[in-house]
């Protein structure tokens, strides 16, 4: 027996049917992942935007107290009480101004800024993504 | 690496078309490639209910990682990787077996590369008219190792370097590997043409 009809016998091997509506199984099953994971992204996009909301205004009132509280504010304050002297001793008192300024406090505001567009970068990556909610297409394409 | 044939290309344009935002390409992937799929998973796994799972699981898989998959692959060669590795990870969960279980004991050298490649079934048992069927029995009964090769290299057509990529293990070890199948192959076969005429 030459080796072609042993390897012809090995290829003519029926193949297993596939049972009745697998495929259609497999797609709802894919949906439900499409589904549950854009579910996911969106709500970390929401949870991101109501916390920089919050933290905005959380950050702002502290930084709003550091400010007013701070040789910054005092400083600045010399801008309407002495224009004069200050005009006299502009560049001193620019320095006294850039050292003094409150930086930790007024970077805290940047982490509500941070997290809004987190937020937005997700909104917009998934901005066409409602067509995932949408049931798979099944025509096939040309 | 296989060379790029008609189906290669194919599978690529769909490919290109559900990451451009098409979902009907991946239920054409799908369709394409479902039936070869289960018919692998199901001579490794010979269970109709457990091979359906691991072949929804097989397409999730793929669906989620579609994004990041090399076109410069065979999709189909990935795709049965894939299923490869969630039916091994089903039986070993099943019989919590170690995975040196799954792997071969040689690193595919000697001595069965010199088996020779030409009459690799008996001759006595190629005659016979119900061969088809007394093969389809004793594959059923070999090791999933050597069961996954013959499905991967006689069913699907793969080559045994297509198929060392996806059983991702080294060539000369799926080559030896899939000599010694043939060689168990004859043996069971030889063994039942036996115990026929004998009885």
């Amino acid at each position: 027996m030459p080796l072609q009809s042993a390897q012809s016998l090995l290829f003519s091997q029926s193949r297993p049917e596939v049972p009745p509506g697998l495929s259609g199984r497999v797609v709802a099953a894919i949906e439900f992942e499409a589904i549950r994971r854009l579910r996911f992204r969106l709500r970390v996009a929401s949870t991101c935007s109501f916390l920089s909301i919050i933290l905005f205004f959380v950050n702002l009132t502290l930084v709003g107290e550091g400010f007013l509280t701070s040789d910054f504010w005092l400083l600045t304050a010399l801008l309407f009480s002495d224009l004069s002297l200050v005009l006299t001793h502009l560049e001193a008192f620019l320095f006294s101004l850039a050292e003094t300024f409150p930086a930790a406090s007024a970077s805290l505001l940047l982490l509500p800024v941070f997290l809004s567009i987190v937020a937005l970068l997700f909104r917009s990556r998934y901005a066409g993504a409602d067509r995932l909610l949408q049931p798979l297409q099944l025509n096939p394409i040309h | 690496m296989a060379k790029p044939d008609s189906n290669y290309t194919e599978d690529t344009v769909l490919i290109e078309a559900y990451r451009s935002g098409n979902e009907a390409a991946f239920k054409q992937l799908l369709d394409k490639h479902i039936g070869s799929v289960y018919a692998f998973v199901f001579q490794l796994l010979r269970d109709r209910t457990v091979a359906e799972d691991i072949v929804q699981e097989t397409f999730i898989k793929a669906w989620r990682h579609l994004d990041r998959y090399d076109t410069a692959r065979p999709f189909r060669t990935w795709l049965f990787a894939i299923a490869k590795n969630a039916a091994y990870d089903w039986l070993k969960k099943k019989r919590s077996l170690p995975f040196s279980a799954f792997v071969d004991d040689t690193d595919g050298s000697v001595p069965f590369e010199s088996i020779p490649d030409l009459e690799p079934l008996p001759d006595e048992f190629l005659m016979r008219a119900d061969a088809s069927t007394e093969l389809a029995v004793v594959i059923a009964a070999l090791p999933e190792k050597y069961r996954a090769l013959i499905a991967l290299v006689y069913q699907e057509g793969f080559s045994l370097h297509e198929a060392a990529e996806i059983l991702q293990e080294p060539y000369n070890t799926v080559k030896s590997r899939h000599q010694r199948s043939i060689l168990e192959l004859r043996n069971r076969l030889k063994g039942a043409s036996d115990r026929v005429d004998g009885a």
